[in-house]
């Protein structure tokens, strides 16, 4: 499978599921600031790339697919785990990206703290959209 | 400290979600149960690195 953008897959999903996205991802941010406060920062900065929205995302993801097949008059159950599988693919790439924002903030937050979140931001793009390029090409 | 230490959770992320890729694709395991049986991998690597790097103390 080719990890791809599809702006017409933004239009199949339901407000309340964006919410829901996004909420899981404000409340788990707000958890991690309380849990840094209260065991450190080592423990915080952990809990910083706790997996929040992929569960909500590939449950859905899968939901949908299964819901599009039934509509068809098909019972296609594997389709619907393929399609959330494609999701946690793209996260174990964005995850690398990750890793290289974390490492940058780690380098350049003490010199400039704005510009630090600024190169990071940036790092995660390149990192992850060429992680996936690769993942194409190989 | 913080960002050192989140190096470590993104990492756990990458394993997580590659765990989970693996339950979906493999086992044929429903999402929403794959999702929540990973977290232990989630924990176990985030947890296992960071007091192989760090004092938890």
């Amino acid at each position: 499978m080719i990890v791809r953008f599809n702006l017409g897959a933004l239009s199949e999903v339901r407000w309340y599921e964006y919410l829901i996205r996004f909420v899981l991802g404000g409340a788990m941010t707000v958890v991690a600031g309380l849990i840094a406060a209260r065991f450190g920062p080592i423990i915080g900065g952990l809990f910083l790339a706790f997996p929040a929205i992929l569960p909500a995302s590939a449950t859905l993801i899968e939901k949908h697919q299964r819901e599009r097949k039934e509509s068809a008059g098909l019972m296609v159950m594997r389709r619907g785990k393929d399609a959330a599988a494609l999701d946690a693919a793209g996260a174990v790439l964005g995850s690398f990206g990750l890793v290289a924002f974390a490492l940058i903030v780690c380098l350049v937050i003490e010199w400039t703290p704005p510009l630090a979140l600024v190169l990071a931001t940036v790092t995660w793009l390149v990192v992850s959209v060429s992680a996936w390029m690769l993942r194409r090409w190989l | 400290m913080e960002a050192h230490s989140m190096v470590l959770g993104a990492l756990a992320l990458a394993a997580y979600s590659w765990t989970v890729c693996l339950l979906l694709k493999k086992l044929m395991v429903p999402s929403v149960i794959a999702t929540i049986v990973a977290l232990v991998v989630w924990f176990g690597f985030a947890f296992g690195l960071s007091a192989m790097l760090f004092d938890l103390t």
